[in-house]
């Protein structure tokens, strides 16, 4: 069965983006330290269909290396289903950014989250659990593994 | 000799939940090895007002840190005077370093334990602070109050030093890192 499965990296302190992002430092001042930036050129690294949640629709952008860029304006229940229609029986990654995996969390939509907690307290910015509504799902603890100074939690939601 | 900030967190980073609620932190029951280890290397601890007033009047005081299971001084910094009758009580008005000099004091050979957000921010703020040690409960609180706030201030690195699973707890030990002088 395809799952939603969310990959995001953290500070210490809660926040995926440091303070003041702008085109510059699109992570936020500091936020470089969190892994999570991609620069991509003309053959992304997704290699497999994307659909970006926006308010603008627009036309299917096709890239080289199989990743296409689907638009989708009609909401995050649509993007899933069409993602994992798209994905088959394999699962499907929820990207981000922080408001959008909030959303996610808050429907119920999403069955597991690989935290990565980076040991670095950004002091402000963007953080990832907030805006998660009056009921929130229950999270289980399910591994944990000892990186190279970075935590990863893995957590199943009880949807 | 070191300072240690010690808690136990929600997943997004509250140490108490609405209305002070701290009965989550507990669902699992038995303290993990790490916080009874951290426990037996604190001799005195330094707290806020608001860790007292609750402390006096819904978690038995003294009596009620770490299940029964410590003993030592309590340093309450505060700005209005205070009194109590329990001798395990002082109040402190000077400020952190002093609050945190007055429980090294106390503590001996042993380490002091920080318990509140606003105190760990203002001994990171004020170099004081060694370590973190943390017990990550899989919880979203939504709200509450938090270990570390969004006042800017300055990025400081740490150094994990232990990570352990407990029932559901995660383990989780930093150090501080500081930039060599």
């Amino acid at each position: 069965v395809s799952e939603l499965r969310c990959f995001m990296s953290m500070s210490l302190d809660g926040f995926v983006a440091g303070p003041d992002q702008s085109a510059e430092d699109p992570l936020g001042v500091g936020g470089m330290r969190l892994p999570e930036w991609i620069f991509w050129g003309e053959d992304p690294p997704f290699h497999v269909p994307v659909f970006v949640l926006t308010h603008h629709g627009r036309e299917p952008l096709e890239m080289k290396g199989d990743t296409t860029f689907n638009f989708v304006t009609d909401g995050i229940e649509a993007a899933l289903e069409r993602a994992k229609e798209a994905a088959g029986d394999a699962d499907v990654s929820l990207a981000g950014g922080a408001k959008v995996v909030q959303q996610y969390l808050a429907a119920g939509l999403l069955d597991e989250l690989d935290l990565s907690v980076v040991p670095v307290l950004l002091g402000d910015g963007e953080r990832l659990f907030e805006n998660l509504g009056a009921d929130p799902p229950e999270l289980t603890l399910v591994d944990v593994v000892d990186g190279p100074g970075v935590t990863h939690l893995r957590y199943r939601a009880a949807n | 000799m070191s300072t240690i900030s010690h808690h136990t967190i929600s997943l997004d980073g509250f140490i108490a939940g609405p209305d002070d609620s701290i009965g989550w932190a507990f669902a699992s029951g038995e303290p993990t090895s790490l916080a009874e280890e951290t426990m037996r290397r604190i001799g005195a601890i330094v707290a806020g007002r608001r860790w007292y007033e609750l402390a006096k009047e819904r978690w038995d005081g003294v009596d009620g840190i770490y299940g029964g299971e410590w003993d030592g001084q309590v340093f309450v910094l505060t700005h209005r005077s205070a009194e109590d009758d329990d001798s395990r009580i002082s109040f402190v008005s000077g400020g952190i370093k002093q609050a945190v000099g007055a429980a090294q004091e106390s503590a001996g050979d042993k380490d002091v334990g920080i318990f509140g957000g606003s105190l760990t921010r203002q001994c990171l703020d004020a170099g004081l602070l060694d370590e973190v040690v943390l017990h990550l409960a899989p919880v979203l609180l939504g709200s509450g109050v938090r270990l570390f706030g969004a006042e800017g201030g300055e990025q400081i690195e740490l150094e994990r030093v232990s990570v352990g699973e407990a029932d559901r707890l995660t383990d989780l030990r930093f150090r501080i890192r500081r930039a060599s002088p």
